[in-house]
């Protein structure tokens, strides 16, 4: 082969490699907001657990969004989305240096970083989503004749010392349900708990009313399952037996360490 | 009894440090003929863990925890014979 020919090769591989290169980092990005999206994000967590530091994951999430996509058209709630990702990129200054922000999709952000040790650093992460959730409150986008474009978010946060196991799943379950607690008192910022993982299982009750013989269907909370809770029925009012008590969750298999 | 790699299930199969893990660790326990069903890598207070579902050629299934040393590589080629060897030498016992 000629030194021209090993030369050619070499280009080649080169351009290959920042082609490879530019595709993968392509694939990582959000194209709206420029933002690192899900799969870097996932990456990032994987990351995260294989180091011995312990790491926290928001879940930021725009309250009633789909009123604002209604009210101001797709496009110009893309507009806020790009605002909302340029203040979280804002904020990252309220956290430590390898913080960083991702758009998963739709109206749905994460951030992601290092725990400050001791319980200090975690009143400290809370203290700085509160920030970001104002932050972000008071953003105005003005949409010529539609009026101004404004919203809240609900954010759901989780530490990898809040789990025994943390696996990336556990983490990023952990973190949606965190954040289904505050969606559900909207407006505000809430640290995962383990209590978190059975308050919305539900019951499902399906039966016959022996006083009027109505066919009836309940989900109910797990929490109404309690002794003390009375049920009637929806057609005549009857008192009803409580449902049996849900079967316990299943024990994980007992593990041995080698 | 075997399995192919495509069918454990991961914690993490997106990243192919990852993926080549499974493939080794399946491969260097299928030679004994343990079936690896689950593997999931994840962190506990202090440190990172393997937890990993075997089958027995018995077809009894056990969940064993291979903790690792904070300088190891969780990836590694090195860790994963390691932990083949770990999880060999317990089921030997």
């Amino acid at each position: 082969m000629s030194s021209t020919d090993e030369e050619i090769d070499k280009a080649l591989a080169r351009l290959k490699s920042a082609i490879s290169a530019r595709v993968r980092a392509e694939q990582l990005r959000d194209q709206l907001t420029n933002l690192p999206n899900l799969a870097g994000l996932n990456e990032d967590i994987g990351k995260r657990l294989a180091d011995a530091k312990p790491f926290w994951v928001a879940f930021v999430e725009v309250d009633r969004f789909k009123s604002i996509n209604d009210e101001f058209t797709y496009e110009n709630a893309d507009a806020l989305l790009k605002r909302i990702a340029e203040q979280l990129t804002t904020c990252l200054s309220f956290f430590s240096d390898t913080t960083t922000a991702y758009r998963a999709h739709g109206d749905e952000f994460y951030l992601l970083g290092a725990l400050p040790p001791g319980i200090e650093g975690k009143k400290a992460i809370s203290k700085a989503l509160e920030m970001v959730r104002n932050n972000i409150a008071a953003i105005r986008v003005t949409v010529e004749g539609r009026g101004t474009m404004q919203c809240t978010v609900s954010v759901g946060w989780i530490c990898s010392t809040d789990l025994p196991f943390a696996t990336d799943r556990r983490i990023v379950s952990g973190v949606e349900r965190a954040l289904a607690e505050a969606k559900h008192k909207r407006d505000c910022v809430v640290r995962y708990k383990k209590s978190f993982e059975t308050r919305h299982d539900t019951i499902s009750l399906r039966s016959d009313c022996r006083k009027c013989g109505a066919k009836f269907s309940l989900d109910l909370k797990r929490d109404m399952n309690r002794p003390r809770t009375k049920l009637s029925c929806p057609n005549c009012k009857a008192l009803i037996d409580r449902p049996p008590a849900p079967p316990p969750p299943p024990k994980p298999p007992a593990t041995k360490t080698i | 009894m075997s399995r192919s790699s495509a069918a454990i299930r991961t914690s993490r199969p997106a990243i192919s440090d990852h993926a080549a893990f499974l493939d080794r660790l399946s491969n260097l326990l299928r030679a004994r003929e343990y079936t690896l069903v689950r593997a999931e890598f994840g962190r506990e207070a202090t440190r990172a863990v393997w937890m990993l579902t075997i089958q027995l050629p018995n077809q009894h299934v056990l969940t064993l925890r291979a903790p690792l040393e904070p300088s190891e590589e969780p990836f590694s080629p090195k860790v994963c014979e390691d932990i083949a060897k770990r999880v060999i030498a317990h089921l030997a016992k």
